[in-house]
């Protein structure tokens, strides 16, 4: 999807994160929602699209009851059944660009810490062959298959992979909004026990409460508003649907389509990002993303982790924010805000020298992916 | 009653009448998978139509118990108290030769014995008189 910063995020909103006990998702949604329209200067009824996002494991995130408790009728309205931010922001997109709505709240509550908790406990292989049964719970099952894999191709370490949770750290502790702020180490990485042998506690990562919005609109109206816009240059996407049916399913080589697409469609090359977003659940997913969208070789994560390349003062800023694994886990949407932030120079004691694009890379479980480009300019 | 289930492991839904007879097939010591009756694709997980060609006529039909480890993990955490005596178990997805990919465990090794690319052969554990799981060891 071409945007040519034909459509921009004017205001992000961000609730406390961590543990928030007696609150429910659609509530801090709409608490975040509050923080973006003071930002943006504009009362909700400017709002004339909303779009939601479901939590998974808890009844948070349908439009029509988040309509309700905010007290809004905007013009177009739905649901997203998963998260990641990229799937709601291309939607928001395409309903500006369509004329559907002209100013898009999109948003995300969650209580998985202290609500109803959220485990990943039916995440893994359900949908593709059974594997409960099995004992085959939590995403850290199918990402533990897909690492060794690695191992047993590429000849990957476990030391290589513990760099992506010790660089997000490191970033996570420039960050006052991380959950994760203490010092941590590869040598501690290496002492954490194993969840699912090869991963560790820190390859994945934490549950947590919080809510986020953002305001998008086009680049015309975008001039309006008092904050700096960050403008989107394109969205792509791919789907893996059929699951274990696909070969190689769990190293999803498919994500290499998404990444040719979304280079075409910003006419940029990897060469030109200057901030890169993965989303984490866990580590492997930044492994295994560097190599579908370029950043190194295919079967190279490893030895182009052990260089640093990721952490603070690297080749590549990836998740300056410290992502799921340090930050907090708001299903990726956090990547987004901390892209708005950075291009925007907010990034305070992490910001990276004047980044003009941003690159967002996630997926919905083995199942989809998807990728936007974000810029400080329009080209 | 909540307690009590929490102790039990999660076991596929016989009532399913698509699926059960994989787990049914599999008490007789048997991997049997649909065959789809029109373009011969061999279907799983099991279901209702053929995912090639959509045609629901498909017929039960016995496969060679071989394949090899894709991958595989070593669970040293219980995310369900079910699994909690298991602790180590491998978990495992089983390129099977006759094509079909399932997740299952390895057993009767030792786990840091498994590696990728073993050659394993299924075995097969009930779970009820007369259905069972089906789980791999070394060929």
């Amino acid at each position: 999807m071409q945007l040519n910063g034909s459509v921009a995020i004017v205001a992000v909103g961000v609730t406390e994160q961590g543990k928030l006990p007696g609150r429910d998702g659609d509530d801090l949604a709409i608490e975040a929602l509050g923080y973006a329209l003071d930002e943006a200067q504009i009362g909700k009824e400017q709002i004339d699209g909303l779009l939601t996002c479901k939590a998974a494991g808890t009844d948070a995130g349908i439009d029509t009851a988040v309509g309700r408790k905010a007290g809004m009728n905007p013009a177009y309205s739905a649901t997203l059944d998963y998260g990641t931010c990229n799937f709601t922001l291309h939607l928001a997109a395409m309903a500006i660009m369509s004329g559907m709505a002209t100013t898009v709240a999109c948003l995300y509550g969650t209580n998985q810490k202290t609500g109803r908790r959220f485990a990943f406990t039916t995440a893994a292989g359900d949908g593709g062959s059974p594997g409960a049964p099995y004992g085959f719970l939590h995403v850290s099952g199918p990402a533990a298959l897909a690492f060794r894999r690695h191992q047993a191709l590429y000849g990957t370490t476990e030391d290589q992979l513990g760099h992506v949770s010790v660089a997000s750290r490191q970033w996570a502790k420039m960050n006052p909004q991380a959950i994760f702020r203490e010092d941590f180490t590869l040598e501690d990485y290496l002492a954490s026990p194993y969840l699912v042998r090869p991963l560790r506690r820190p390859d994945v990562t934490m549950i947590s409460d919080g809510g986020v919005a953002l305001i998008v609109t086009s680049a015309e109206r975008a001039a309006e508003y008092p904050k700096h816009a960050v403008f989107l240059l394109a969205g792509a996407q791919q789907t893996g649907l059929r699951l274990y049916q696909n070969d190689d399913q769990l190293m999803r080589p498919w994500i290499a389509k998404v990444a040719e697409r979304i280079y075409a469609d910003a006419g940029l090359s990897r060469a030109d990002i200057d901030l890169l977003y993965i989303q984490d659940p866990t580590s492997v997913w930044v492994l295994q993303m560097l190599e579908w969208y370029g950043f190194c070789g295919l079967g190279e994560a490893g030895p182009f982790l052990e260089t640093g390349a990721i952490a603070p003062g690297g080749a590549l800023p990836v998740n300056t924010n410290g992502g799921q694994l340090s930050e907090a886990y708001m299903w990726g949407w956090l990547h987004i805000v901390e892209a708005v932030r950075q291009l925007r120079g907010e990034g305070g004691a992490r910001q990276v020298a004047e980044p003009k694009v941003a690159l967002y890379c996630s997926t919905k479980g083995f199942e989809k992916a998807a990728a936007t480009v974000l810029a400080s300019e329009v080209p | 009653m909540v307690a009590r289930a929490e102790q039990l492991k999660p076991v596929p839904d016989l009532d399913d009448p698509v699926s059960a007879p994989f787990w049914r097939e599999a008490a007789q010591g048997r991997l049997s998978f649909q065959r789809c009756a029109v373009c011969g694709y061999l279907r799983w997980p099991a279901g209702a139509l053929c995912p090639e060609c959509w045609s629901p006529r498909a017929t039960w039909e016995h496969v060679s118990h071989d394949g090899e480890v894709w991958s595989f993990g070593i669970y040293e955490r219980a995310f369900n108290p079910s699994f909690a005596a298991d602790i180590p178990y491998v978990t495992a997805l089983v390129q099977l030769d006759a094509g079909p990919r399932l997740i299952s465990n390895v057993v009767d090794i030792s786990p840091l014995d498994v590696t990728v690319g073993m050659r394993v052969t299924a075995t097969f554990e009930l779970f009820t008189d007369d259905a069972a799981l089906v789980k791999f060891r070394p060929a």
